[in-house]
């Protein structure tokens, strides 16, 4: 009796530890997943006030590189470089530095004319001024664009454009512009044509309009060597 | 029996427990009455019951010097909600930075082509806008004047036309001076330019739509001695000299150390010339 009376006792503090055990395993458990969520109250602020002020850092950088990403969309606008594009092919076409094409009338000279089978330098000069005043744009003879330094000159071939270039008839000037207009100017009275078959009376001379002329580029363009431009 | 009496009151506090086991062991008491694994039922009433007290004691012992738990947990659970928040902020803010840094990284290249080809375009405009003579320029050079005779009264049986400075004598001076290199020209301050006609209306001479008169003055820009060697060149300009020898027509060159050859400033329009080949062919 007495002996059952002492394992009675040993069994129930044994059974008391193992309820300690228990309880302090399930807190301590318990605890452990706590702190993996959430850290001590003062680590907590710390990580809170850091995170605030980096996010604080960063928001500030988004601003600043959203300002910087609207400075470069105001920049250099598509329009200005469309426009000067625009302006730099219009001088193309006046200053004979590329290929251009229009309509526009169409001067042939051919048949009987000097004894060395050419026309006199300035009577071509003549014919190209009359051009420029019956407002043509773009200006070419036998295949050579005038530019604003072209000059004609006699050589031994007959007539040079440009100083090398030696050129026989026919004699084809054409030029681009409104051609009813190069036409009737040159067509008038006292005007060119009339001057010319006066003077060449065994030439062919004929005026035609024409819808379509390709004038190449000139290949004498002026070599600023001596001029400096001024402000 | 002899017994403490402390030992008399937990015996008499464990009575109603004996019959809830009892009750609880009947179905195997038809086995071995009263007994399991040779214990009575007394000891796993025991048993139970420090088990129960263990538990209690420590769940109290554990819970009683933190006494505010529950709000602890509770901040602490909003703190590690704001940290998670704050942190989603953060990743959302460092993706924003890094999707603003690409586009910017686009923009800037564009804007360097941009630029690239703003800086070309302006260079080919600018080396245009002087081929067209739309830049004033200066530079060592010559001046070349042409004045009608002084010669008062005309004798008879001449023409009187032969005592004048003819639109012709201009082109043909014109052509001279661009044959020995003139760089730039300007007329009585109007500058040569491509489109420029040299014509008479009349008695009018009109340059670039605007009316000169005499006397006529050439700037020129080039090498004044190649220049002057062409004016001599008796080939040239026969007809001029002549009228000059013989008609009191006056021409005179000097050279310059710096001649200024303005900016034309009349319109250079073009609405027929288009640049390339057209589509049709003639």
């Amino acid at each position: 009796m007495l002996r059952q009376r002492s394992a009675q006792i040993s069994l129930a503090l044994v059974c008391f530890l193992l309820g300690i055990m228990l309880v302090v395993q399930f807190r301590t458990h318990t605890r452990i997943i706590d702190r993996t969520l959430t850290l001590p109250a003062n680590e907590q602020r710390t990580a809170i006030a850091s995170l605030y002020d980096a996010n604080q850092k960063l928001r500030q950088e988004v601003d600043d590189l959203r300002a910087q990403l609207l400075g470069y969309e105001g920049s250099l606008g598509k329009s200005e470089l469309d426009s000067m594009v625009a302006d730099i092919n219009r001088l193309r076409a006046v200053n004979g530095t590329s290929e251009v094409s229009g309509p526009g009338v169409e001067v042939t000279i051919e048949g009987q004319l000097r004894a060395d089978g050419s026309i006199a330098p300035e009577d071509a000069g003549d014919l190209v001024n009359e051009l420029r005043d019956a407002g043509a744009e773009a200006i070419a003879v036998n295949g050579v664009r005038v530019t604003v330094n072209t000059y004609f000159a006699r050589a031994d071939g007959g007539l040079t454009v440009g100083g090398d270039r030696v050129i026989k008839v026919p004699y084809v000037f054409q030029a681009i512009g409104q051609p009813e207009a190069l036409e009737s100017t040159l067509n008038r009275p006292a005007g060119m044509i009339s001057w010319l078959k006066g003077k060449y009376p065994g030439a062919g001379i004929t005026i035609y309009r024409k819808t379509a002329l390709v004038l190449p580029k000139g290949d004498h363009n002026v070599a600023f060597k001596l001029a400096k431009p001024v402000k | 029996m002899a017994q403490p009496a402390e030992r008399l009151e937990p015996e008499a506090r464990v009575e109603p427990p004996v019959d809830l086991t009892s009750y609880l062991g009947q179905h195997r008491a038809a086995a071995r009455p009263g007994r399991f694994w040779g214990l009575s039922r007394d000891m796993y009433v025991w048993a139970l019951v420090a088990l129960v007290l263990g538990v209690f004691v420590t769940a109290q012992l554990r819970s009683q010097p933190s006494s505010p738990p529950v709000d602890e947990d509770y901040a602490g659970r909003i703190g590690a909600e704001t940290i998670a928040r704050l942190e989603a902020e953060q990743s959302g803010l460092k993706q924003e930075i890094t999707d603003l840094r690409k586009q910017i990284t686009v923009q800037q290249e564009q804007a360097a082509k941009t630029k690239a080809s703003f800086s070309e375009i302006s260079d080919d405009l600018k080396s245009e806008q002087l081929q067209a003579g739309l830049t004033p320029l200066a530079g060592p050079g010559l001046l070349v004047t042409l004045d009608d005779s002084t010669i008062k009264t005309v004798p008879p049986g001449e023409d009187p036309n032969n005592y004048l400075v003819h639109e012709y004598f201009l082109r043909d001076m014109l052509n001279v001076l661009w044959s020995s290199g003139a760089e730039a020209i300007s007329l009585n301050d109007e500058r040569i330019v491509s489109t420029t006609s040299v014509y008479c209306v009349g008695s009018t001479i009109l340059v670039n739509s605007t009316r000169l008169s005499a006397p006529y003055v050439f700037t020129v820009i080039g090498d004044a001695g190649k220049i002057q060697a062409a004016l001599n060149d008796p080939a040239a300009l026969a007809l001029l000299k002549y009228r000059v020898q013989f008609y009191g027509l006056k021409m005179k060159v000097e050279p310059q150390a710096q001649a200024h050859v303005p900016a034309f400033n009349g319109t250079l329009k073009v609405r027929y010339a288009e640049p390339g080949t057209p589509a049709q062919g003639n």
